[in-house]
């Protein structure tokens, strides 16, 4: 179960800026684009963080003049479908680059490593928790699925569900992907319990243990994710979950293998304005080329 | 089956290779009468690429879009039936082969050298299944692979065809089929990259990471766009167009197999497999 958290929405925005658009149609490109701009100008102070309406601001900037200069050369009869597809092609454009530059000023992504069972505090987001990790594996050694059951929030709020690869959880305003997995070895080393998270996927990791210094930490096989292989200055040994042995004379219990996620928990990007603007872009596309490929090439 | 499929896809690169050397004989020896053997070859050949591809599907039980051999299959499969299809000009008459033969089989050699390159190498990287590991499991791998093949043919039968003109064999529709090719791998090209964007921010919450292989493929779209540019509002003809048409092949070219094999990317899935 998801319970999505809903985002509060400074005043101002996109639909103050696109306001001037409909007292520009009987004006000059020239005037729509400046009472646009004019618009964008003042809002941005408004809003905290700005960046929510840097990319609307420039959009309507760029659309509004090709929006005034499309209807008034209809509303003149003086263009044709092929002139008329060629401008919401590059209006469509415009909308594309505005949503890029939208999602470049978004905030940072913020991760999460975690092994099963921890919890972590992630900036902006209050805890996350991972419950469990599933996988589906193949003959090989590689995975068909993996999943990772998650839970958190904040003090009042509180969320759990899971995320797959390829198919995010969704919390509202953010979505939460599985960006790395692996597994997590249970060792006491010299007495202390340690969970070590190595990222096996190109070989062996290092690690730093305790009474041992550098040692590198590799599975035996990638079809048996239980048995790892622990190399040190002193020699390596290989260890199944419960077995014990020592490293460069330090005895090591390997407790049991556990699994780990890397999430990447992303603001949700400028989709909306993105999926408009491709969809006037092909419209555009395909008017142009409707009425354009009927006649010869000058 | 694995053995079967190296046999498959090793007699189809040996095919190419007849095909490539017939064709290119036909048009630096002005033997006409080889041009029918070069468009035999490739023939033979694109059906037994389509057999590999069969027999790999049905080995797999996936389309084969995952690894350099299936890719190989597929790109250099997509670059023999561009071979063979023969894109009218604008008056929509006139086939190349009818009208220039020694043109039409320089183009039918350059696209079989190409396919039998690419299948040769893809061929050598090994032939075992790669697996279908949970990154590829997504409705927009297809659309993203699918018609970057679609960009990859066009483009090639666009950059065939200024071969030719560059090699002084053109024919009069040759700038308009130039022209036609292009647009269709442009077109195609931005489906690919679309989809490829929405797969990316199913796997990875970003439509665009700036990875060497994306910028790689924008650039090679941008190339191809601005070729059209040059053409609609310049009156880019003949040679320039010509040169345009390699470039554009060249680009995505680079794209999809430069860039990959030579710098770190996002695009080998380890971290999630």
């Amino acid at each position: 179960m998801t319970i999505s958290i809903s985002s509060i929405k400074p005043p101002g925005g996109p639909p103050a800026l696109l306001a001037p658009l409909a007292s520009a149609r009987a004006g000059s490109i020239a005037a729509a684009g400046a009472a646009v701009a004019a618009a964008a100008a003042a809002a941005l102070p408004r809003g905290a963080p700005g960046w929510r309406y840097a990319g609307p601001a420039l959009g309507a900037a760029l659309l509004a003049p090709l929006a005034a200069y499309l209807f008034i050369r209809l509303r003149a009869r003086a263009l044709d479908a092929a002139s008329a597809g060629r401008l919401l092609l590059h209006a469509g454009l415009a909308a594309v680059v505005a949503a890029a530059f939208m999602d470049a000023g978004r905030p940072p992504d913020r991760y999460a490593h975690l092994a099963d069972g921890e919890t972590a505090a992630v900036d902006g987001v209050g805890t996350v928790r991972l419950e469990s990790f599933g996988a589906v594996p193949d003959p090989l050694g590689d995975h068909r699925r993996m999943w990772a059951d998650l839970s958190g929030g904040g003090a009042i709020v509180r969320w759990n569900g899971r995320a797959e690869v390829n198919e995010p959880l969704d919390l509202g305003g953010r979505l939460v992907y599985i960006v790395g997995a692996g597994i997590a070895p249970r060792l006491e080393v010299a007495g202390r319990r340690l969970v070590l998270k190595p990222d096996l996927a190109r070989g062996p990791d290092r690690f730093d243990l305790p009474g041992i210094g550098p040692a590198s930490i590799a599975l035996a096989s990638k079809l048996d994710e239980g048995i790892i292989e622990i190399g040190a200055a002193g020699g390596a040994v290989r260890l199944a979950p419960g077995e014990e042995a020592p490293v460069g004379g330090v005895p090591v219990r390997y407790d049991r293998a556990g699994r780990w996620v890397r999430l990447r928990i992303v603001e949700r990007e400028a989709f909306d304005a993105a999926a408009v603007g491709l969809a006037v872009l092909c419209a555009g596309a395909v008017l142009w080329a409707l009425a354009g490929f009927k006649k010869p090439a000058p | 089956m694995n053995e079967a499929l190296r046999l498959l896809l090793w007699a189809t690169v040996g095919l190419l290779a007849a095909g490539a050397a017939a064709g290119l004989a036909a048009a630096l020896l002005d033997a006409a009468r080889l041009a029918p053997a070069a468009r035999g070859a490739v023939v033979v050949a694109a059906a037994s690429g389509a057999a590999a591809i069969i027999l790999r599907t049905l080995e797999t039980g996936h389309a084969p879009v995952v690894g350099n051999v299936e890719n190989a299959m597929t790109f250099s499969w997509i670059l023999a039936a561009a071979a063979l299809i023969r894109v009218r000009s604008s008056s929509m008459g006139d086939p190349e082969a009818a009208a220039a033969p020694a043109g039409g089989a320089l183009r039918t050699g350059f696209l079989a050298a190409c396919a039998c390159l690419l299948l040769g190498w893809g061929t050598l990287q090994g032939t075992a299944p790669a697996p279908m590991t949970s990154p590829y499991r997504s409705p927009w791998l297809g659309v993203h692979v699918l018609f970057y093949v679609l960009a990859f043919g066009a483009l090639g039968a666009a950059a065939a065809e200024g071969v030719r003109v560059l090699s002084g064999r053109g024919a009069a529709g040759s700038d308009a089929r130039v022209g036609r090719c292009l647009a269709f791998g442009f077109a195609a090209e931005a489906i690919g990259i679309a989809g490829g964007a929405i797969w990316a921010h199913h796997l990875w919450g970003h439509y665009w990471n700036w990875d060497p292989v994306e910028t790689w493929s924008l650039v090679s779209w941008l190339i191809v766009g601005a070729v059209l540019h040059l053409r609609r509002s310049h009156g880019l003809a003949g040679r320039g167009l010509a040169w345009g048409a390699v470039l554009s092949f060249a680009g995505i070219a680079a794209s999809v197999w430069g860039v990959s094999l030579l710098e770190e990317t996002f695009h080998d899935y380890e971290a999630i497999r």
